[in-house]
């Protein structure tokens, strides 16, 4: 008596071009539908939206509650991005590029810094041609009749197409760009600092249009997000905070660090607190969906002062008291923050799936799964939506 | 193997044999088992609640069913009894539906996670079986050997490294449809 069991899966084909191809193709082009939003970037009146894996939206924000996507620069391999003066700064695999955006609608390559993020590179199993660069994939499902298998035995045909890192938004308080606080690069002053899976690497951006790697530290394992506010850098991992200082702003220093149970955990902070959304998924382990309030007044004795529960909490931004914070599946949440140990939740926005979010001038941007939405918080106690971009809606 | 359950089914259900009690009265089955088929033998447990009236017995069922995946089939029984030279065989059917015991996993390797999700399906069954009455011609020993089938959808997602939203997800969907002799022994009260 025989079972019949299948399976459905896609198969991913890569499409190649030549380095040269693609790094001819880095330039501004006509506006793309937004399909797969990731990390923000806010520059002056523009946004710069990642569309993961793919290059980067640029959005006219002149007027937020009628925003304009007004290009797109194409950057295969692209999940992170950020911004300094007119240099746009994005990773296209692991390579590093800088982008002159003085003229948002006519960007143009200054220098490629190749393999500065090893790890963005494919792997398990799947050697492509490294003499070329992926640029799409084409997809085509089919179904299978499969042995007397019992459970998932691994997808033999995903693992090498999907992407190692992920969208983030940073949230550099850095002068010329704003970005959120699941970022993987951050610019302070004539720096920018990104963090791989194990590895800090320091860049001299003094010469924007030519960044230089001036170091590279190994910081530990899962390093997931970084933050900076003022001379310190806040970095996330699975297993905790690490807070570096960089008042020798080429040589970061640990001073201090803050466990937790294993987790993903996007870091803000401000002069006495550090606040840290823990959460899993299925890529982040641990049973842990909370968000930890942390007294770093000693900076080198990081203390928790509280930890409220939350649902899948993602992303966070804070405004002075006011404190916002995606929480996945039950939408974005805004809270008093002005007593740490006694948040109030003030509003509660819940029909989004939200990943990251920017507060800044009393507008709010948020990334969810259906898109870019933009709020205005100037009362202090709502957040009331001014425009949404909507995912895959023809431009 | 399915044809011939049911061939069985409809050859009791149409007979005319002799009736067995004129007024319904409350009975349980309660059974456990062996499931055998392609894949690995495995372990099952039933407990079924209805009345009976002559010689028909329709119940509400509950098992656990071990076969492949653990899952908890939801059934309607229906029983008659065939009495033969003073011996009581009876003709099963079950149907309803098969839900996975677990709904939802999680797990994480090397360079990548994924998430299963697991989705109820069909469950039947038909057999053949015998019961040896006690002498309160109420409790009885059931023994029952059928055919069962069990359906379950697995949503497989999957994702490279991620420590960032959003996460391109893969998705596989693996189809089990899993036939099984199934051999139950039971008590009846």
């Amino acid at each position: 008596m025989k079972d019949k069991l299948s399976k459905t899966y896609t198969i991913y084909t890569p499409v190649y071009k030549t380095k040269q191809e693609v790094l001819a193709s880095v330039k501004f082009a006509a506006p793309q539908t937004i399909s797969s939003p990731g990390k923000i970037y806010i520059y002056g009146k523009y946004i710069f939206l990642n569309e993961l894996n793919k290059g980067v939206h640029i959005i006219d924000n002149s007027n937020p509650s009628s925003p304009k996507v007004v290009g797109f620069v194409n950057i295969p391999g692209n999940v992170d991005i950020a911004v300094k003066g007119n240099m746009l700064y994005a990773d296209l695999y692991a390579d590093l590029l800088a982008i002159d955006i003085s003229d948002p609608l006519n960007t143009k390559l200054k220098k490629v810094l190749p393999k500065i993020f090893p790890e963005r590179s494919y792997g398990i199993g799947y050697s492509p041609d490294t003499t070329k660069i992926i640029v799409d994939w084409i997809q085509k499902d089919t179904t299978i009749v499969i042995g007397n298998e019992t459970g998932y035995s691994g997808c033999p045909t995903c693992s090498f197409a999907s992407p190692f890192y992920s969208a983030d938004k940073s949230s550099s308080a850095a002068p010329g760009g704003i970005g959120g606080s699941m970022a993987r690069f951050t610019i302070v002053n004539d720096y920018m600092y990104t963090v791989g899976q194990s590895d800090l690497s320091i860049l001299s951006i003094s010469n924007g249009a030519d960044p230089v790697v001036v170091g590279t530290q190994r910081i530990g394992m899962s390093i997931e997000t970084i933050y900076p506010f003022k001379d310190k850098l806040f970095i996330g991992s699975a297993a905790g905070m690490f807070i570096y200082n960089i008042s020798s702003p080429s040589a970061p220093a640990r001073e201090s660090e803050f466990s937790h149970a294993r987790a993903c955990d996007p870091v803000i902070s401000d002069d006495n607190y550090a606040f840290v959304t823990l959460r899993t998924g299925s890529w982040c382990a641990g049973t842990t969906n909370t968000l930890d309030v942390i007294d770093i007044a000693n900076i080198s004795s990081p203390r928790l002062v509280k930890t409220y529960q939350l649902k899948n909490p993602h992303g966070l931004s804070k405004d002075g008291n006011l404190l916002f914070i995606c929480d996945g599946t039950d939408g974005l949440k805004l809270y008093n923050a002005a007593n740490v140990s006694d948040l109030k939740l003030l509003d509660h926005i819940k029909e989004l799936e939200t990943y990251d979010v920017i507060a800044w001038n009393k507008l709010l941007m948020v990334v969810s799964k259906t898109g870019l939405h933009q709020y205005d918080y100037s009362d202090g106690k709502t957040m009331r939506l001014l425009s949404t971009i909507q995912i895959n809606k023809k431009l | 193997m399915k044809t011939t359950a049911i061939l069985l089914l409809v050859v009791a259900f149409s007979s005319t044999v002799v009736s067995a009690q004129d007024k319904a009265r409350y009975h349980a089955q309660n059974y456990v088992g062996l499931l055998e088929g392609e894949a690995r033998g495995a372990f099952q447990l039933q407990t079924i609640h209805g009345v009976q009236y002559r010689n028909w017995y329709g119940a509400g069922g509950i098992g656990l069913d071990y076969y492949m995946y653990r899952s908890i089939p939801v059934f309607f029984s229906l029983n008659r009894d065939i009495v033969l030279n003073k011996r009581t065989f009876f003709v099963s059917g079950d149907i309803g539906a098969n839900y996975p015991w677990v709904q939802e996993e999680s797990s994480m390797g090397w360079g990548g996670s994924s998430k299963q999700d697991f989705s109820p399906g069909l469950y039947w069954a038909g057999g053949l079986g015998y019961k040896a009455y006690f002498n309160n011609k109420s409790d009885a020993f059931l023994i029952n050997l059928g055919y069962s089938f069990k359906h379950l959808k697995e949503e497989n997602k999957s994702e490279g490294f991620c420590p960032g939203p959003p996460c391109t997800v893969y998705p596989t969907i693996y189809d089990y449809k899993l036939n099984r002799i199934s051999l139950r022994l039971g008590w009846q009260f």
